[in-house]
């Protein structure tokens, strides 16, 4: 498949040393390609380098075949990178931000309107759009940059965080529109909100120390490490009675005991099935499973190398 | 450059109120400085030589302004649109590249400057009741457009480097404010003898205000001293290109 975005042998240093140090790699156009890994890991500043807004202090970056630093003039007009922090003015209001960032693209008044309408009443922000965003929740601060970012429906998204302080609404249009994309847009996206991102992405990234430590599917990491399988029972009360029902069976690894909610740590589907049998449902409000837990993945991941 | 344009037209779409701010306190800036100097301390030094000291001093009123104005704005933007990142970020995602940013805000802080050294030389030439030559005041606009170049590029690289804000009140205050007072704004430099006193004759906001008043008042043109101000800053523009552009893309 042609490949979108490339990196090659890519290096960013700053004071302290290196953050990104000598990655490559390439980003299949029409893909949904996941960056994960913990704090300080250097996703930020690869996702600052892949959207042209820094550049690396070694290596090359290829946007659509165009070479960067060079062709920045041709190749930004095709990226919408949503940093993690906020990008609009606080002294103008919402509209003014979008109208500025629609000039400064150079979007059409006619197409602004309607587009820009159109995103507003998706993420319901009618309410606050002629306020100045010194006035705005978290939340509202960060779905205007969303609008900003997604104004001009450029080809390649790059987005740092995208859920960060988003409600439950915002998150669910966020998260339909990423997958109403999946084969029409490159996007990249760095998040912790790995359930919500496991629903659309097709290849995932760990990054740890600036290197990368795992490149795959969600498939791939099932298979690549022994990660445990992770049930949650909501009860309506604490219920001892059933974590001393299944403290036999095995298979189970650990039993965590939070208040109304139970979770079972255990190391097959199987195992699982077998507490589910122990359960009397009058008692039970709610029953989840993940069959990977990407948090715990990486964890085992990095404690394996040593990290 | 059709993009710096985008960038500088994006500060000229100011709200109405803020455009009344700068005349308000512009007006009130020119008529103090004018009061206090060409009334006030004209009752004190009835003459200089043949000259009256109203000719002497509104070239330094009206460039002690202006410069004071674009240094300031220059410092203070630059602190805020670097430092706090999103601005810069704003205008980088919308397609702005980083050599595209460095002219939009160059051309943005040199009009702040040049719209109150305008503002000023029109008040000042209504306070005189017009006795003073409209040419005069051309001169003088001449070398402020010249050392505001200047002027922008030290603020906009202190201003990118330096994220305390207390240092730049204090560049203004204790460096800015002296060195504009030091420039000739009260008695010509030119007029004072010694080795020492010719180092401050070279300083730029000397050149400034002594070109203007040479042109102004004698229709001397100080050809070395605008040359010397244009290669300071064509300096100022190389150094400070580099810096700031090197600090946006970090």
């Amino acid at each position: 498949m042609e490949a979108s975005i490339t990196l090659k042998n890519v290096s960013k240093h700053f004071n302290k040393g290196y953050v990104l140090s000598n990655l490559t790699l390439g980003v299949e156009k029409g893909s949904i390609f996941a960056v994960t890994g913990r704090s300080g890991a250097g996703k930020s500043t690869l996702l600052r380098i892949l959207s042209t807004m820094m550049t690396p202090d070694e290596g090359m970056l290829f946007i659509n075949e165009k070479e960067c630093p060079g062709n920045e003039a041709e190749v930004k007009r095709s990226i919408g990178y949503l940093p993690d922090h906020d990008i609009h003015d606080p002294w103008l209001t919402g509209w003014e931000n979008l109208q500025k960032m629609a000039r400064l693209l150079k979007v059409p008044e006619d197409e602004f309107e309607k587009r820009a309408k159109s995103l507003i009443a998706d993420y319901q922000l009618e309410d606050v759009i002629h306020e100045c965003p010194v006035m705005y929740s978290k939340g509202e601060k960060r779905i205007l940059d969303i609008i900003q970012v997604l104004l001009s429906d450029p080809e390649i998204l790059i987005l740092d965080e995208p859920f960060q302080g988003l409600d439950y609404h915002a998150t669910n249009v966020l998260n339909s529109y990423l997958i109403s994309q999946s084969g029409k847009k490159t996007i990249v996206i760095a998040s912790h909100e790995f359930s919500i991102i496991q629903t659309f992405a097709n290849r995932w990234i760990v990054l740890h120390h600036g290197k990368i430590r795992f490149d795959g599917t969600l498939e791939k990491m099932a298979s690549q490490v022994d990660v445990p399988f992770v049930g949650n029972i909501l009860f309506k009360q604490p219920n001892a009675e059933f974590i001393e029902s299944i403290k036999d069976i095995k298979g189970i690894t650990e039993v965590r005991n939070r208040q109304n909610t139970v979770e079972v740590i255990a190391d097959s589907f199987e195992c699982f099935n077998q507490i589910i049998k122990q359960l009397d449902y009058d008692t039970v409000i709610s029953l989840g499973c993940n069959t990977i837990r990407i948090d715990e993945f990486i964890n085992q991941l990095l404690s394996d190398e040593g990290f | 450059m059709n993009k710096s344009w985008l960038l500088v037209s994006e500060k000229l779409r100011s709200k109405p109120i803020d455009l009344l701010h700068g005349f308000f306190f512009n007006l009130v800036g020119t008529l103090f400085l004018f009061l206090t100097f060409c009334v006030v301390l004209k009752e004190f030094l009835p003459r200089i030589g043949d000259i009256g000291i109203t000719e002497v001093v509104i070239p330094g009123i009206i460039a002690g302004i202006s410069v004071t104005v674009a240094y300031a704005i220059a410092v203070f933007d630059s602190s805020r649109f670097i430092q706090e990142r999103q601005l810069a970020d704003q205008v980088g995602i919308a397609g702005l590249l980083p050599s595209e940013i460095y002219i939009g805000k160059t051309v943005e802080y040199w009009l702040a400057g040049m719209m109150h050294a305008i503002l000023s030389g029109i008040f000042v030439m209504v306070f005189t009741g017009f006795t003073i030559p409209f040419s005069s005041i051309l001169s003088i606009w001449l070398f402020t457009t010249v050392g505001m170049v200047l002027v922008t590029q030290i603020g906009m690289i202190l201003g990118a480097y330096i994220t305390n804000s207390k240092i730049h009140i204090l560049t203004v205050t204790c460096l800015l404010m002296p060195l504009m007072l030091l420039s000739g704004f009260l008695a010509p430099m030119y007029a004072i003898q010694g080795t020492f006193w010719s180092v401050f004759f070279c300083f730029p906001t000397s050149l400034i205000v002594e070109g203007g008043r040479a042109l102004s008042i004698y229709g001397e043109f100080n050809y070395l001293g605008l040359l010397f101000l244009l290669i300071l800053s064509g300096v100022a523009i190389w150094t400070c290109r580099h810096f700031y552009i090197r600090k946006l893309v970090r």
